[in-house]
């Protein structure tokens, strides 16, 4: 043969291998994209569950800083031992800094929940939605936003206002005093008008967690006649009722009660909170071998328990004195190390991690 | 190759079997895109990922040391090993080669005769060195005295103290002395047309932490064969099946925990055992019996892997010659995790078993073209053309189940499981490279040489309009031996200069798409349900990472060429890196992956080779290599201070900033200890006590908050050397290496751990405690241990960061060659004994100076890491 025939026979064949124009193309096998996922009801309501469970706190940071942030630097608890002493120590000191592990954990799961409900918004007018699903996810997302927040508001007082998900602006200063509360307010009263009466599942979001969450938004901001006003939508809507024992309103049994506006609603072993595992030392009686608790214990202070008085109920849920696994009884009032037994030890349990749900607005609270 | 070749830092981050290595060619030139260089295996450049490390629901450490992607390479097959470190020699492997290429040649057969090696050798390890902890009565008094001081009374009675005696040495507890074995048999041989060479290879060694090891089985062949005057084919085929026993601890703290962290920090005053023989859980602490997580936990991964190449080439005319390579490198890999009852996790799920599954597959067609022509004696030209694609896949499958009714089956049943607490997972990714490459190389008067290359190279993980990049790259090279102004005392002198671009794409897939992935679970109705969140900031203008790099350099050799010397000097400047952004949190995501900055390495490599001696009995060689590599960030665009290096609950350990070296140590620098009657309250820290760390307040406001922290030192060598001595006497050779490196630091994790323990009741390091702050020991070196987390500042201080300079006795080897002149059937014999880790000089408190717990990461921290072992070995090789 031709050498040369032959030479040109190879470039050829060379040739015709590279050729395909889409070589380089990305193909995505395990992730979605948003051309064909945010454009079904299915893609957004599984969007939206995102935004919800960020909205739940469900990171392990994100719901210990919702319990502890308050009760640490409040003088009504302490602690000692474990790996997350460096943290609950300096909120005890007030020597936190923007990189405590608690602070950011609230929030990132605060922002992470409205740039969720941000993305549902921007995504919600499509021809192919029927209009109940528009108009349901729009007050399920604007509930969320305005949760997180005055959550945030509450904690950190103004924080950049993000309200649409483009990235084209990324960096955007502290909203005012004004732009915060107008905001939280607008979002909160628009939700309430549009959410159903009671949620279709417990954990998403009815008219009376919206109305709830600003009731308290209101106290927190002295604004004392709409909290008034608003309170008295929530009693008018005749959906809500007291639990007969207080013990029983954080009781596994009783979730979902009559009593619970709005709570970060847990499950085990799958979706779990820890707070019980940072309470008990090691060397407490659990119930059952599969629960276990942490090496941090948090301890309620004398002063905090012995301002209950002794006829109230609530003293029911404080532990003041046990006997351990070794045999001995250890008397914890008196020595600032009474244990708060709120939640009870989740049978289902399979470690550190209980199902109890945490409540956030309750009836109790309304009335 | 460890220590051997200068401007190559090879570093064994985690000495257990089959442990990883992290290698950096002429130092870090990225910040968070790769950083290891390709390894080319006789011309297939093959998929260094890293392979299933997780521990899965099963709650094992993450092990961020990936395997040693050469663990299925018999290194008895390696004819050469060839380091190409400037962007002229890396050229032609561009499109991953910014890191330098490893090029690795296995043994080819030749023509007459068949030859057939067998060589065995067994060993022993133990464990270099321990970790020096307080014993039980150090401990006990140590416990008593800070737990009085922080007025909680005594713990240990004497009646305790009596019953204890000597406690529990944990370490000693999951230490073993283990034996490592290793046969090989290979064949090679060829006749006028074919060539082979085959071999066999199985290595079995266990790890000196009880219930680890590896076991390795490789098979290889090589062929070639000429078809007639004009063609050759041939093919290269290694298949390997690798089973890892590797349940080690990775960065997981406390109750997630591996053995080595528990053994360092289980209270040594109680029992291994109960009195009814089971573990023994102190009611004190949360982390499990050491014991209990060797013998509870069983993590065994199986990894088949068939790399191959078939080539053909064919002179199409005396100087023309194409060839075409086509390359298959197939890897399947099984992890089967069991966490039975006896830990603290698996009791209370009653078992968790966890099986993953891995593929990655590679495939690569590579067709060049050649012209060779020398035009007259004084012109030569050679040209190349060429262009490569290479396809990556990779498909992952996990599960995992809880809830078993007995452990006996561990992984092997799944369905005994709790269908109820199962979860599944799996993923499918996909990449390409494709790549056009030219270059010629023109030689004058056989005196200058000069090379031009440029490649366009594609990579699918860049945006729609930046898939390719353009890499040109020069070299000029002047034989000054053959001026005749060269004095005669050089045998060989030539001077090299070079310039040229390479690019870098290691970083994941899909990072210019937006996507989303599985997002948190969420409860409604007391169950949960999934849901999907964005996977990331997507940034659509990515495009290729750039090194450039200058090198000059000089051979020269003399004396007959006994004594010869390599020197260079390069620099290195990365632009448009590859950096993980950090965006404010508020925008609800961590990070935007963008083009951005400068960095520079620049340096100075010296290797020289000596025959110091020669006489017919006696020769003595030594080879020496130096280097000094400076590493610089010059340029960060608007970003600011990155930090990263986080570990849980220390925050984060390191620093990218403009003007200092890559991931230098970022933390507070102690300058003393508080004394009594310090007038305490008027100074930064006034809750501190007597005996509490005073940290440095850097900006002078009377208080200690993050701005007072600093860099604290950076994990880069000042220098890196080796030094080799061969003695051979008649039949006797004795070969020694020394290597070391100065002026690294390393943060050793265990020994904030130690200074801020998280249970009271935890083990700690002896010095802490016995030269702790008491008012009888003023000048002590540790603070008093009196609640450490009231100290203030931080975690990464400058008492725990470690000098990690060392000069290691690497290798000792003693070999002697049989004498086989009357043996007809025998070629060759020889019987030797190696030691390898023999001796390490270093002040690092630690296993290993070398180790880092983040693997291959430029970040680096020793954090539990492999203890290193000192081996033995004894072996005999024939030759038939």
């Amino acid at each position: 043969m031709n050498p040369y025939i032959l030479y040109f026979i190879l470039i050829t064949f060379a040739a015709s291998l590279f050729s395909c124009e889409d070589t380089l193309e990305e193909r995505v096998f395990s992730e979605l994209t948003p051309g064909t996922f945010l454009t079904t009801e299915n893609g957004i309501q599984s969007l939206l569950n995102s935004a919800y469970a960020n909205a739940h706190l469900h990171s392990f940071d994100g719901h210990v800083a919702y319990h502890y942030l308050p009760a640490m630097t409040s003088g009504e608890a302490w602690n000692r031992g474990g790996s997350i002493e460096v943290w609950f120590t300096a909120l005890s000191d007030f020597a936190w800094d923007s990189n405590h592990r608690y602070v950011l954990g609230l929030w990132n799961d605060g922002f992470q929940a409205i740039r969720d409900a941000n993305i549902v918004l921007d995504n919600i007018e499509n021809e192919n939605f029927s209009t109940e699903f528009k108009s349901l996810v729009t007050a399920e997302a604007r509930f969320i936003r305005g949760w997180s927040y005055a959550l945030l508001y509450n904690n950190f007082g103004p924080v950049p206002l993000y309200t649409s998900s483009g990235t084209d602006s990324l960096l955007i200063p502290r909203a005012s005093e004004e732009q915060m509360r107008t905001f939280i307010e607008t979002e909160l009263t628009t939700a309430a008008a549009n959410l159903p009466d009671k949620p279709s599942a417990f954990g998403k979001a009815s008219k009376g967690s919206a109305l709830g969450v600003l009731s308290k938004h209101l106290l927190n901001t002295q604004q004392w006649q709409e909290c008034l006003n608003v309170t008295q939508q929530i009693i008018d809507l005749g959906v809500y009722g007291l639990v007969p024992e207080y013990s029983e309103v954080f009781s596994l049994e009783n979730e979902g009660n009559i009593e619970m506006l709005w709570a970060l609603p847990r499950t085990a072993p799958e979706a779990t909170q820890s707070i019980n595992a940072l309470t008990f030392p090691t060397d407490y009686p659990l119930p059952l071998p599969s629960q276990n608790v942490f090496a941090a214990r948090t301890y309620l202070f004398d002063d905090f328990v012995n301002s209950f008085e002794a006829s109230d109920t609530r003293t029911e849920l404080i532990v003041t004195e046990y006997v351990n696994k070794s045999g001995e009884p250890i008397q914890l009032l008196g020595n600032d190390q009474s244990l708060s037994l709120k939640y009870e030890f989740d049978p289902n349990a399979t470690g550190a991690g209980m199902g109890n749900d945490i409540p956030v607005v309750r009836y109790a609270d309304i009335l | 190759m460890l220590g051997r070749a200068a401007g190559v830092q090879i570093t064994q981050t985690s000495s257990e079997p089959g442990g990883g290595l992290s290698i950096r060619i002429r130092g870090a030139s990225s910040i968070n895109a790769g950083n290891e260089p390709l390894y080319v295996i006789d011309g297939f450049p093959i998929d260094n990922s890293t392979l299933l490390s997780g521990g899965g629901a099963a709650g094992l450490g993450s092990n961020q040391n990936p395997r040693n992607p050469l663990n299925s390479l018999n290194p008895n097959d390696i004819e050469s090993i060839e380091i190409l470190k400037d962007a002229s020699a890396t050229a032609i492997y561009g499109s991953r080669g910014a890191n330098g290429v490893i090029l690795v040649t296995t043994k080819k057969g030749s023509r007459g005769g068949v030859a057939i090696n067998y060589d065995f050798y067994m060993g022993t390890q133990s464990v270099a060195e321990k970790m020096n902890l307080l014993t039980a009565p150090q401990y006990i008094e140590g416990i008593n005295a800070i737990s009085e001081a922080m007025g909680d009374g005594t713990v240990f009675t004497d009646a305790d103290i009596n019953r204890i005696g000597n406690g529990t040495d944990w370490q000693d507890q999951i230490y073993q002395t283990a034996p490592l074995f290793n046969h090989n048999l290979s064949a090679s041989g060829g006749d006028e047309n074919t060539t082979f060479y085959a071999s066999l290879n199985y290595f079995d060694q266990d790890g000196v932490i009880k219930n680890s090891g590896i076991k390795k089985y490789i098979g290889r062949l090589n062929l070639e064969q000429s078809i007639g005057e004009r063609a050759k084919v041939g093919i290269n085929l290694n298949t390997s099946l690798v089973k890892d026993n590797n349940n080690v601890d990775g960065l997981n703290i406390n109750e997630a925990a591996g053995p080595i962290y528990t053994a360092l920090l289980y209270d040594p005053t109680e029992p291994v055992f109960e009195e009814d023989g089971t573990f023994r859980q102190s009611p004190n602490l949360t982390i499990n019996n050491p014991l209990s997580l060797v013998e509870g936990v069983s993590s065994e991964n199986e990894t088949n892997r068939t790399i191959g190449n078939i080539f053909a080439q064919y002179d199409i005319t005396e100087d023309l010659q194409a060839k075409i390579n086509f390359g298959s490198d197939r890897q399947t890999s099984r992890r089967d995790i069991y966490n039975s009852t006896l830990t603290f996790r698996g009791e209370a799920a009653n078992g968790i078993a966890n099986i993953s599954t891995l593929e990655r597959s590679n495939v690569l067609l590579e067709y060049t073209m050649t012209y060779n022509k020398s035009l007259n004696e004084n012109h030569s030209i050679n040209l190349l053309g060429g262009v490569t694609y290479q396809y990556f896949l990779s498909r992952s499958f996990n599960g995992n189940i809880t809830t078993f009714p007995t452990d006996a089956l561990g992984t092997d049943n799944l369905s005994l499981g709790d269908t109820g607490n199962d979860n599944l997972g799996s993923n499918q990714q996909e990449n390409t490279l494709l790549s056009y490459l030219g270059r010629i190389n023109y030689d004058l008067y056989n005196k200058y040489l000069f090379t031009f290359s440029m490649r366009a190279d594609g990579s699918s993980r860049f945006g729609e309009n930046n898939k390719f990049g353009y890499f040109p790259s020069v070299a000029l090279g002047w034989k000054l031996g053959e001026e005749e102004f060269v004095p005669e005392f050089f045998d060989d002198l030539k001077l090299r200069g070079s310039w040229g671009q390479t690019g870098n794409q290691e970083i994941g897939n899909y990072a210019s798409l937006l996507t989303f992935g599985t997002g948190p679970l969420v409860v409604f109705d007391n169950q949960v349900a999934t849901s999907t969140d964005p996977s990331r900031i997507a940034n659509p203008d990515l495009k290729w990472e750039t090194t450039e790099q200058l090198n000059v350099g000089i051979d020269a050799s003399i004396i007959d060429g006994r004594i010869s010397t390599t020197l260079d000097y390069f620099v290195k400047n990365t632009k448009d890196m590859l950096i993980r952004v950090p965006l404010p949190r508020a925008t609800g995501y961590n990070f935007i992956l963008s083009n951005i900055g400068e960095m520079e390495n620049r340096g100075f490599e010296f290797l020289i080779n000596s025959t110091n001696m020669i006489t017919p009995n006696f020769t003595w060689n030594t080879s020496f290599n130096f280097s000094a590599i400076r590493n610089k960030i010059k340029d960060l665009g608007s970003v600011g201070d990155i930090v990263t290096g986080n570990i849980q609950d220390v925050g984060n350990t390191a620093i990218f900033r403009e003007g200092d070296p890559l991931a230098a140590y970022y933390g507070y620098e102690v300058i003393g200890l508080f004394q009594e009657g310090d007038n305490i309250a008027e100074s930064a820290q006034p809750n501190a006590q007597p005996g509490y760390p005073i940290f440095r307040d850097v900006n002078g406001d009377n208080a200690i908050t993050p701005a007072d922290q600093v860099i604290l030192g950076n994990p880069f060598p000042d220098f890196t050397y080796g030094i080799q001595n061969s003695f051979s006497y008649k039949n006797f050779q004795v070969d020694i290496f020394f290597q070391g490196q100065s002026g690294a630091d390393l943060l050793n994790i265990n020994m904030i751990e130690s200074m801020y323990p998280a249970n009271f009741r935890r083990n700690r390091l002896a010095e802490q405690i016995l030269d702790r702050w008491t008012p009888q020991n003023t000048d002590a070196t540790w603070p008093s241990g009196v609640n450490p987390f009231a100290y203030g500042g931080g975690k990464v201080n400058s008492l725990v960061l470690q000098d990690a300079s060392y000069l290691r006795l690497r290798t000792l080897r003693l070999n002697y060659n049989i004498p086989v002149g009357d043996v007809r059937f025998l070629r060759s014999a020889n019987v030797y004994v190696t030691g390898q880790n023999l001796f390490t000089w270093t002040n690092y408190n630690g296993f290993d100076p070398e180790a880092n717990s983040f693997g291959r990461s430029n970040v680096r921290v020793d954090y539990s890491s492999y203890p290193l072992a000192r081996t033995w070995m004894i072996g005999v090789n024939i030759g038939l």
